[in-house]
């Protein structure tokens, strides 16, 4: 109750509510208006809706606004009054109060009113967004979320997130996205130094927040480390020394593993009771998809159209995801992956490991990339993982989601260095 | 104390109407002052922008955005809705010129309402003044909020109020339900009015300025005709079941 009284002052402005009550004094006190029974009816008004409005509990001092037009009639009496006293030291002294408390009302006013930030910084900033990045997330505290949304037009590109999960969204987009941007409000970060760090020199934008001057809203962009380098078809070289099997996807299950291990992971789908069994898996991979990620994907291992080598994957899949996981295992670690891409201009490819944490299977997105052309790309992430807790280790995997592309040389290689390894660029 | 042109001339009417003009275009151009300066839009501001571009889009304002359930009422929303189809106004400008409107009204309200109540018009003026000038309605005047049509209305209410109250007639009262349901349309803080209303009625009932029956009478007259203004304004601005939710969630407040 206390918490949303404490709020009136500050809805209908402090300086005004202090007036008001040294007016209502002033009206106390004058014998004409004591005659007037409306006074008595507003003043039971008044107290009924300060009490109206703690019973209702208010969220936001704005709620307390309907209280100006009553408390401005006494804040005036008191002006009006003011010019009427005739004991020479109560008119300085009145004077004195409101000439100190009418500048503070101006400089408010000066402050509130007439301060000029940068008006439309995130229109603007989002025009450049829009403009030069292909494909990013952007993350927005949840307190401005509706702001953002509403001048960034990014629809679904934009993440709402609460103070508490800024940590993991910082750490954990680190490096999914090519552009992550982090919209937050200062004091949200300020007490998270691994937060800080990452987010140092990597201000963008900053705004004040309208309802608290002392507050101030950043955005940040995170790039991600991750490379997608354009390589020549003729001059392909697989980085070495490749701990993944069968990683150029040259040796193939036989037919009746390939249909095992297709019934086992995508056995829902109708296109498999007609095309499964020429359907061939390579070794030490399978195909995976879920139910409810859209259909029919469209998989196998190609011969002709092949990146390097006799073979590479295929998979397609309209609407919804698809993608190849393999079967072996890394420990701890950290880890350079890397792959060959060709694909349908737009199709979305995401990179991710499968690990077993606390008890139960989690599938970890590590880097999303789009295919911006038909030209022949390099992918290179990075992949660090500390915290499993049995031994069974992590097995890697690419998805793609909304296009087709061919996939070859699948390479997992020890991490030495915090920088990602170098592919052969043409 | 010069006492008031208690408004029995028409060249009192005049001068009235004068300086309801001149606060009104002083308000309008310190509110478009702070626009010029500063068109910042605050986080609830673009709330309302996005649920006027939703209802819009799906034909429903109750449309859940991204799962946030706001309780809401949709008066203002609506207004800035046809004012956008009417004039093809962007939702920006539509929602920021009603805003502007009713922001600019508001000191002119606060004139009239001080002039009804102390009946001098010194103290009038010097309200208008600082209700011109007030920080905290300045900047709302430029956010395309509820808040201004909210208040206007309000003030209206008080003004028949007070009116009322020094000349009871059932017309007042009558008029006080029709305001009240405007504004509760606006805002569901606004019922606390359906308190303070039957409460003036019983204070004139006190005071022996009208008799119980009467008294009685003019409850009733108000009652009923809110309702019936408020069953109209949900004809014409629309009605969904979940208008109900959001008036028992706002029950659910207080007890």
């Amino acid at each position: 109750m206390l918490e949303s009284f404490e709020k009136i002052p500050k809805g209908v402005n402090l300086i005004l509510f202090i007036w008001a009550a040294v007016g209502l004094f002033f009206m106390l006190r004058d014998a004409k208006v004591r005659k007037e029974k409306i006074f008595y009816a507003c003043l039971a008004m008044i107290a009924f809706m300060i009490f109206w409005r703690t019973l209702i509990r208010l969220i936001s001092s704005r709620y307390a606004i309907c209280l100006i037009l009553p408390l401005t009639v006494s804040a005036a009496y008191l002006v009006f009054i003011q010019g009427k006293r005739r004991h020479v030291l109560v008119r300085v002294a009145l004077s004195a109060a409101l000439a100190v408390s009418g500048f503070l009302f101006l400089k408010m006013n000066t402050n509130s009113v007439f301060r000029n930030y940068s008006s439309n910084i995130l229109s603007e900033m989002f025009k450049d967004i829009e403009s030069s990045r292909e494909k990013h997330l952007y993350v927005a505290s949840w307190k401005d979320f509706s702001r953002v949304y509403y001048a960034s037009r990014l629809g679904d590109s934009i993440t709402s997130i609460r103070d508490k999960d800024i940590h993991d969204y910082v750490v954990g987009y680190r490096n999914v996205y090519p552009d992550v941007f982090f919209n937050v409000e200062s004091r949200s970060i300020a007490d998270d130094p691994v937060v800080l760090e990452m987010l140092r020199d990597k201000q963008v934008a900053s705004l004040i927040d309208d309802t608290d001057k002392n507050k101030k809203q950043y955005v940040y962009l995170l790039s991600s480390e991750n490379k997608c380098v354009p390589v020549s078809e003729s001059r392909i070289a697989p980085l070495r020394p490749n701990l993944l099997e069968n990683g150029g996807l040259e040796q193939l299950d036989s037919p009746e593993e390939s249909y095992g291990k297709l019934k086992a992971h995508v056995e829902q789908y109708a296109m498999l009771r007609n095309a499964g069994e020429s359907i061939r898996t390579p070794r030490n991979a399978f195909f995976h998809t879920a139910p409810g990620n859209g259909f029919p994907p469209e998989f196998n291992t190609q011969e002709s159209g092949a990146i390097d080598g006799n073979r590479s994957v295929w998979i397609g899949i309209p609407d919804g995801s698809a993608g190849l996981m393999f079967d072996q295992r890394f420990s701890n670690g950290k880890y350079d992956y890397s792959m060959l891409v060709k694909g349908k201009t737009g199709t979305r490819i995401c990179i991710f490991f499968e690990a077993e944490k606390n008890g139960s299977r989690e599938t970890v997105p590590v880097a999303t990339f789009t295919i911006p052309d038909k030209r022949l790309f390099r992918i290179t992430s990075k992949i660090s993982v500390d915290d499993l807790d049995r031994e069974d280790g992590f097995r890697v995997g690419v998805s793609v989601r909304n296009g087709e592309a061919y996939f070859d040389d699948f390479s997992v290689t020890p991490s030495e260095t915090d920088e990602p390894p170098s592919p052969v660029a043409d | 104390m010069p006492d008031i042109c208690l408004t029995k001339t028409h060249r009192k009417y005049r001068t009235l109407l004068c300086i309801c003009i001149l606060i009104y275009l002083a308000a309008m151009l310190v509110r478009m002052i702070k626009i010029a300066l500063d068109p910042t839009l605050t986080r609830d501001g673009s709330v309302y922008l996005i649920w006027v571009e939703n209802w819009i889009a799906t034909g429903n304002f109750y449309y859940d955005f991204f799962g946030r359930v706001d309780p809401s009422m949709p008066l203002s929303p609506w207004m800035i809705k046809e004012l956008m189809q009417l004039g093809g106004f962007n939702v920006e400008i539509a929602g920021r010129s009603l805003s502007m409107f009713f922001g600019s009204l508001f000191p002119v309200i606060g004139f009239l309402f001080t002039l009804r109540l102390c009946r001098n018009i010194r103290v009038a003026l010097i309200a208008a003044f600082l209700l011109v000038f007030l920080p905290e309605l300045v900047e709302l005047s430029g956010q395309p909020m509820r808040e201004n049509c909210y208040i206007v209305f309000c003030g209206m209410l008080m003004i028949v109020l007070v009116e009322a109250f020094r000349k009871s007639t059932v017309f007042k009262w009558a008029l006080c339900g029709v305001i009240l349901a405007l504004s509760v349309y606006c805002r569901y803080e606004a019922m606390e009015f359906a308190v303070i209303v039957p409460l003036f009625l019983a204070a004139l009932w006190a005071f022996k300025k009208i008799k119980f029956k009467e008294m009685f009478l003019n409850a009733a007259v108000f009652f009923l005709v809110s309702g019936l203004s408020f069953v109209l304004l949900a004809a014409c601005v629309g009605f969904d079941s979940r208008l109900i939710e959001r008036l028992s969630f706002f029950f659910n407040r207080i007890f």
